[in-house]
């Protein structure tokens, strides 16, 4: 313990301006980050929103420049000690291994993990987040910055010799990742799966977390994970042995690993007939569908086909039935299957292209596939018979707050903290600490009449809005530890529900909903006639 | 009397390289052991395979008793490694450098230290950038003899040096040599000469011979024998005779091997018309220039002749 402080106090001594840097960089954006709530009322996503632009640029600048300074404060205080080369001082001196790499890790316990952890919570605390349970997610997010960003920088550290080499290094990595997804991206269809990929994996340390999805950040525990195992391995290889070159090699293979885990993450979620199978299993027998879906057109769902374009566009008009109160359901995956009388048949891929969220309101949805024109020919001369086999995820409502349309922060249990108005868009600007919050229904009472003309209305507004995830992890990697979610209360372009006006104070309710099951449902339509060209 | 240094068949490749070729050697405790040959001979190689900066490609070596290749952790608190080419924690002063160093060593000696640092006359306050070499190298001989370590490792200690630090740090470290044992390399066999008890010649990566001092000049004779009249060489000579020349009625070689009357008598049986045959016992630069001269013809002859001893075509 003796070797570990000393070596760690003359480390603090040496790099005491590193030190300061950094936490002047994360002071700063503790001081910045809440002026993204705590401003005055703004037009969002307005041309001229320059306050909002300006604060976003700061923002993910400010983060830029944290990210940096870790860089900075890795290589100096691990080439303090370098583990590449034959004229090291410290080489021949009575170093043991174990106690250096503590030194180092106790460094940027202190400098690194330390600042961190103190200036989330500070955030949290000024976003209005800040509670006991939040620790366990700030702990997983650390875990998730360790294994995305610390290691891989530390173990770079310890293969190259000094900041300079890691500099052009870790140059040479942005690049090659940049330049391998743009590849994919340009010449193949895995290129999508790369794009999420990174973003799973790298997520956006920028503090985004805006979208709302089902289990979209699942991978980052298993590629930290990854990441932790193969450069926690390079560390200890370095430290113990200094085995540079097989080190190197490792870290070259790396890449390789992880396009390996990519095409089988991509086949996993791509991999059609075997992905339904898995995911939605099929219903046992004499069980219920939470939704029925028949073929019907309804209110402005029509049958339609894109006749003389190939391939050719058919859209389905599905009636939707069945749902019981506080029950929602998606249909996020489905395929289309079409067979002739002679026997021929074609189906679709599965996708998940255009997922539906149905509630008990709802009537009506419409199923979109292409076709290319040869098989479309062949089948309209005679009746078909057509499936639509849906991957539908059923839903059930937990609970549920109410609140006023804000006009400043307010708190809802269990989501989060949200504010607002933004002028002229029926949008609610919500975070919550460290996740997206869990998967919700937001909806809202509108008015009939005109808002007072003392306060700003939003019109032509439809109330109700899907936000949130299901199955989370603990936290979302990032920087910062709010994750922002924007309820936004889109234009009624069908006039549905009959409500024009929005106005501040008009009741919310968010309805919280939790996972109840994974289902196959069919649609059978017999004797379709396609029409002809 | 123990060994601290011993190796077996160290041998050393970088890539097609042989820097090293079956080195075995023998270091006595106690010993100033002085490992010498032309640059690039595999001297630095040979020092940080035994400091465990390196790992041997074939064989091995013990250094206290110690396999070279667990060389690490406690066991430097008994080995002083000072190197010409070593990179030193630059920003420190010499202060800093001493106050740090300190509590790693059990049996660092405070009072030595000062004594070191007065000797030196060392500038505590300045960083060890600013210093210059000479300084920079005394520094590092304090941080690496104030915990009197059992075994000092120096390579290439004082190339670059004026005399008067060379003979300072020399000074120093014959001080130490009552208590430990000493190896450093050289190319400069005049700075050895005066201090080394044992000797090593590596040439090419292979150690052409390792013996102590006393003995290595004890074999080795410059002879000059006059004939009544001029003679060609006798056509084969003795392998243990280096650098055969014959000038009129002089013949002269340099004995590897002497033994006494042994060796005269030898002498006299090839050459019954001398007419006086002179000994002389020879410094140790002539016996390194001899046995330079001798590898490189040697390998000249190699490189120009075939395998059975003809002229390459």
């Amino acid at each position: 313990m003796k070797q570990i402080l000393h070596i760690f106090r003359k480390d603090t001594r040496r790099f005491w301006l590193e030190i300061l840097l950094s936490l002047a960089i994360m002071t700063a954006l503790v001081c910045v980050y809440p002026l993204q709530w705590s401003g005055p009322p703004v037009t969002v996503w307005a041309s001229d929103n320059a306050r909002n632009i300006e604060l976003e640029v700061l923002v993910r600048g400010l983060v830029a420049l944290v990210m940096a300074s870790w860089a900075i404060l890795i290589a100096r205080v691990i080439h303090a000690e370098s583990l590449v080369g034959e004229r090291q001082f410290w080489l021949t001196r009575p170093y043991e291994w174990k106690k250096l790499l503590a030194a180092k890790l106790l460094f940027l316990l202190m400098f690194l993990y330390l600042p961190l952890l103190a200036a989330q919570y500070v955030l949290l605390a000024e976003a209005g987040l800040a509670s006991f349970a939040s620790l366990s997610g700030l702990f997983f997010n650390l875990f998730l910055i360790t294994g995305i960003i610390v290691l891989p920088l530390i173990a770079i550290a310890t293969v190259t010799a000094n900041f300079f080499a890691m500099a052009i290094t870790l140059f040479g990595v942005v690049l090659a990742l940049f330049g391998a997804i743009v590849a994919l991206f340009i010449h193949t269809e895995f290129g999508n799966t790369a794009w999420a990929l990174m973003f799973l994996a790298i997520g956006d340390p920028f503090s985004s977390r805006q979208a709302a999805t089902i289990g979209s950040h699942h991978a980052q525990p298993w590629i930290a994970l990854l990441l932790l195992t193969i450069c926690g391995a390079v560390v200890m290889l370095q430290y113990s042995l200094r085995r540079t070159r097989v080190s190197r090699a490792i870290l070259l293979a790396l890449p390789v690993v992880l396009g390996v885990a990519a095409v089988v993450a991509h086949q996993r979620t791509l991999s059609g007939q075997a992905l339904m199978d898995r995911m939605y299993p099929a219903l046992a027998a004499g069980n219920m569908a939470p939704v029925q879906f028949s073929f019907a057109p309804i209110e402005n769902h029509t049958f339609y086909v894109s006749r003389g374009e190939n391939p050719v566009g058919i859209t389905l008009p599905i009636r939707v039935s069945g749902i019981a109160d506080g029950v929602a359901v998606f249909a996020e995956n489905e395929r289309v299957t079409i067979e002739a009388v002679d026997g021929y048949s074609w189906s679709t891929e599965v996708t998940d292209y255009n997922p539906q969220r149905l509630g008990a309101a709802n009537r009506g949805m419409r199923v979109g596939f292409f076709m290319p024109h040869t098989i479309y020919d062949r089948f309209k001369s005679s009746p078909v018979t057509l499936r639509v086999t849906f991957g539908i995820t059923q839903l059930q409502a937990t609970g549920s707050e109410h609140i006023a349309m804000p006009t400043h922060d307010v708190a809802v249990p269990g989501f989060g903290v949200c504010g607002g108005p933004y002028v002229g868009y029926g949008l609610i600007k919500c975070r919550s600490a460290l996740r997206k919050p869990p998967l919700t229904y937001v909806s809202a009472d509108w008015s009939s009449t005109p808002c007072p003309a003392s306060q700003t209305a939003m019109e032509e507004v439809r109330g109700e809005f899907w936000v949130g995830e299901i199955g989370r992890n603990a936290a979302e990697f990032g920087v910062s530890p709010i994750a922002f979610s924007g309820v936004t209360f889109m234009p009624d372009l069908n006039n549905a529900t009959g409500g024009k006006y929005l106005c501040p104070g008009a009741p919310i309710t968010f309805t919280q909903y939790r996972l109840a099951g994974r289902m196959q449902t069919s649609l059978v339509v017999a004797n379709l006639q396609l029409p002809e060209d | 009397m123990s060994t601290t240094i011993q190796t077996h068949d160290l041998s050393m490749r970088y890539g097609q390289t042989e820097a090293l070729h079956e080195i075995n050697l023998t270091v006595p405790e106690g010993a100033i052991y002085a490992l010498v040959g032309p640059n690039g001979a595999g001297k630095t190689t040979m020092i940080k395979l035994l400091m465990n900066i390196l790992r041997p490609t074939v064989g091995g070596a013990e250094a206290l008793g110690v396999d070279t290749q667990r060389l690490a952790g406690e066991v430097f608190n008994r080995i002083g490694y000072v190197s010409e080419n070593q990179e030193m924690p630059d920003a420190m002063t010499v202060e800093a450098l001493m106050d740090f160093m300190r509590p790693f060593y059990p049996r660092w000696d405070r009072e030595l230290e000062r004594q070191l640092v007065r000797q030196f006359d060392l500038p505590m306050k300045r960083k060890l950038k600013h210093l210059s070499r000479g300084m920079r190298m005394k520094a590092a001989f304090a941080s690496s003899l104030a915990y009197r370590p059992e075994l000092i490792v120096l390579d290439e200690p004082f190339t670059g040096l004026d005399p008067l630090v060379r003979d300072e740090l020399i000074e120093s470290l014959l001080e130490r040599a009552p208590e430990t044992t000493i190896f450093l390399s050289s190319h400069d066999l005049a700075e050895i000469e005066s201090f080394a008890s044992h000797v090593g010649y590596l040439e090419d990566g292979r150690m052409l011979f390792s013996e102590e001092m006393t003995v290595l000049a004890g074999r080795f004779r410059e002879v000059t024998i006059t004939l009544s009249a001029p003679a060609p060489l006798p056509p084969k000579l003795p392998s243990a005779w280096l650098l055969a020349e014959t000038v009129d009625c002089v013949v002269r070689f340099v004995h590897s091997e002497y033994w006494g009357e042994a060796s005269e008598r030898e002498v006299a049986d090839l050459f019954p018309g001398a007419r006086d045959v002179e000994w002389e016992s020879m410094p140790l630069r002539s016996i390194f220039l001899a046995i330079a001269k001798t590898g490189r013809t040697q390998n000249h002859a190699a490189q120009t002749t075939a395998g059975d001893g003809r002229p390459k075509a």
